[in-house]
């Protein structure tokens, strides 16, 4: 059996090796290798020049190769290089490897299952038997790090992960005692009949790692089980995404200074199974919670805070959350709001305000939110304001595509489900606008953003200028696909803002679209300077 | 080796120092250039190297310096200014095809380069030169790194020993 595979190895070396000589004839020199002869070949350690490169140096180039799996290949040249790759700082499973040859699998497959002893759900083996692909590189990085010598690893990247989570938790047990800087593990979105019920979810623990800084989670709505105990001293920045926490949610206990002192960044996207969080640190300067679902219950004391944002946590539900954030100089509030149950405090450092918008919603259905004008007007003076104004779209899909990679956006003219809605919505606007837009604080640097869908969107923005006259800069951003008309009608409008501005003040107008002609048209526009 | 205009010409006409190879092959260079070396850096800070006394490199000969150098002038107006900032796209790539076209030599050359950048502490270098060995490596088969890098073809008994080894470390054959 044995046999069977070094013949096999033997022939497929003599195969990627081309028509080389016998290895039994001990050769001299190679003969194509460049360098090497002069200074008198190679012995078993190659030739001389290399041979005199110091350790750290080799080190720093296996530092260059793509992978961990490339690194540690050099091991075959000889027993100097075979400890070289395991002192690399640095282990990466994130490109996906060609495939070099196939005589491996079955090593790493006895590695991998020595690895973990635990019990394999049957719908893991059926599956993994159906791929000839190449092994996960979880279970890659887990043999990998057993063979791995270093007594610090500087970063743990694992990427396109489709293992089971229990082997996970092996690698990052394995792992969490010389892991010191980041730690990234991103798993491969799976089919939905995987994500499945929330008591039938896979679940990762994470260890307590006291000495790593970063942590980067991304487990398409797999378990996330996070320590009950212990502190994580050094980390700074905490992303979590598509995660499900399972059971009684501790992750405002986790972050919180007790037991994240050092905590700087937070960041919860996509998560699920967390209805109340109760975050109080001493440390926390950035916090974004985008989709986090299911939350009926935001608490923030962070009295270093600088960045918050919400987004589509609270959508159809009444917002609840007490945030004391005295020195918060950028706020984002994309959600609902109410006045009554969403208590900011005083923001007296506050400079930059973004509200609603960010239509990523797979159901674009929410209801004006009026209360959201109510939030603008809490404040005097504010430098910069992100404002947009979207009006219905002919497609709702065409829009949630646009906004998906465009920044945080004010919107009024939000998208309705049926057109009847829409209709009703524009009446309604331009009622409510008026009415509601009565005050504005003092803003000095305004970026409207708009999707006109075809549109004038003058008399709203005109409004917007007249209700805070300090604008010094206004930057117009036009998304969707305008026609060359349009465009002469937004140069006209952008002309005639000319008389509301103060004398320095400074137009830029960004168009974002496709359309080749009208780049060109948007090229004139971006020149425009009052 | 004219070099081009330094990036600080806070004196007037720029600083040169003299750098001395092990076989006492002597070059002249703008202090900003050799600055470029963390080694050299302090030396020439505390005014050495200046006039008829030189810095001795007695680890880096003549050919591998005058290679050295050779980058150091080049890289140097960009590294005055501090990296990126106002540097051009257009710059930028002169650079790149600067240190494309630099890297493209021997690889005893290449080893005596990575020595020296080493040495002399060259960060840009040694990240260059590295960059280089490992795109040599990247991608091959063992036989194939094996003759890439100069190393004789493996004994019987050396080829027993990397199958095997290749069998215990099939994760990285995948």
């Amino acid at each position: 059996m044995g046999g069977g595979i070094r013949e096999k190895f033997r022939s497929s070396l003599r195969i990627s090796g081309g028509n080389r000589r016998q290895p039994q004839t001990p050769p001299p020199s190679p003969d194509h290798a460049a360098g090497g002869d002069e200074e008198g070949g190679g012995g078993t350690e190659g030739p001389d020049l290399l041979r005199a490169l110091p350790d750290d140096v080799l080190i720093h180039i296996l530092g260059f190769l793509p992978s961990a799996a490339a690194a540690a290949r050099t091991s075959v040249l000889s027993h100097r290089w075979r400890l070289l790759w395991t002192q690399l700082p640095v282990l990466l499973f994130v490109y996906p490897e060609k495939p070099l040859q196939n005589a491996g699998v079955v090593a790493a497959r006895t590695s991998a299952r020595s690895l973990h002893g635990r019990r394999r759900r049957a719908r893991m083996r059926a599956l993994r038997s159906q791929q000839s692909a190449p092994a996960d590189p979880l279970l890659r990085a887990g043999a990998a790090l057993a063979g791995h010598a270093a007594p610090e690893l500087r970063l743990l990247a694992i990427a396109d992960i489709a293992a089971d989570p229990d082997d996970a938790d092996a690698v990052l047990l394995a792992a969490a005692p010389r892991l010191t800087g980041s730690l990234v593990l991103l798993f491969r979105f799976r089919a939905l009949e995987w994500i499945g019920a929330t008591d039938d979810v896979d679940a990762i623990e994470l260890p307590c790692f006291e000495k790593l800084e970063n942590i980067e989670l991304n487990l398409p709505y797999l378990g996330l089980a996070l320590p009950p105990s212990g502190v994580f001293d050094r980390l700074t920045t905490l992303r979590l995404k598509k995660v499900q926490f399972l059971g009684p949610c501790n992750l405002g206990d986790a972050v919180s200074s007790e037991r994240c002192p050092s905590l700087q960044r937070l960041c919860v996207a996509h998560a699920r199974g967390v209805s109340s969080l109760d975050i109080r640190s001493e440390s926390l300067i950035n916090l974004d919670l985008n989709s986090v679902e299911g939350l009926q219950q935001l608490t923030v004391v962070a009295p270093m805070l600088k960045h918050l944002k919400v987004a589509d946590c609270f959508i159809g539900r009444q917002p609840v959350a007490n945030i004391t954030v005295p020195v918060l100089q950028s706020l984002k509030w994309v959600d609902e709001y109410d006045p009554s149950s969403v208590h900011l405090g005083n923001l007296p450092q506050l400079q930059e305000l973004a509200i609603l918008g960010d239509l990523k919603n797979e159901y674009p259905d929410y209801p004006f939110n009026w209360e959201l004008v109510m939030l603008l007007q809490q404040f005097q003076k504010i430098s910069k304001v992100h404002l947009s104004v979207c009006y219905p779209p002919m497609s709702i899909l065409s829009l949630c595509l646009e906004f998906f990679f465009i920044d945080v956006i004010y919107c009024w003219g939000q998208q309705a489900r049926r057109f009847c809605d829409i209709l009703k919505c524009l009446q309604v606007n331009s009622q409510y606008l008026a009415e509601v837009m009565t005050f504005l604080p003092d803003i000095e640097n305004l970026h409207f953003g708009t999707s006109t869908f075809g549109h004038a969107f003058g008399p709203y923005l005109f409004h917007v200028l007249r209700m805070s006259s300090g604008i010094r800069k206004l930057i117009l951003k036009i998304h969707g696909d305008l026609k060359v008309l349009t465009y002469f009608a937004l140069l006209y409008q952008i002309c005639s803002m000319r008389m509301l501005f103060p004398s320095k003040s400074k137009i830029a107008a960004v168009a974002m679209q496709s359309n080749y002609e009208c780049l060109k048209l948007g090229h004139a526009i971006d020149n425009i300077t009052l | 080796m004219a070099a081009p205009e330094s990036g600080d010409g806070n004196n007037g006409a720029a600083r040169m120092v003299t750098l001395i190879s092990s076989d006492n092959t002597r070059f002249e260079v703008e202090a900003a250039a050799a600055s470029l070396s963390q080694t050299l850096q302090l030396t020439i800070l505390d005014g050495g190297g200046g006039g008829g006394d030189g810095i001795p490199l007695p680890n880096v000969d003549s050919a591998t310096l005058s290679k050295v150098l050779e980058y150091c002038i080049k890289h140097a107006p960009a590294a005055a200014n501090g990296g990126a900032p106002n540097a051009t796209a257009v710059d930028r790539a002169e650079l790149e095809r600067f240190d494309n076209e630099f890297v493209n030599i021997d690889q005893s050359v290449l080893y005596s380069l990575i020595m020296a950048a080493h040495n002399l502490e060259i960060e840009g270098l040694q990240s260059l030169v590295a960059k280089k060995v490992a795109d040599m490596i990247k991608g091959k088969s063992p036989m194939e790194i094996r003759r890439t890098l100069g190393f004789p073809d493996p004994t019987p008994e050396e080829q027993a020993e990397m199958n095997a080894h290749m069998l215990e470390y099939g994760w990285a054959y995948e």
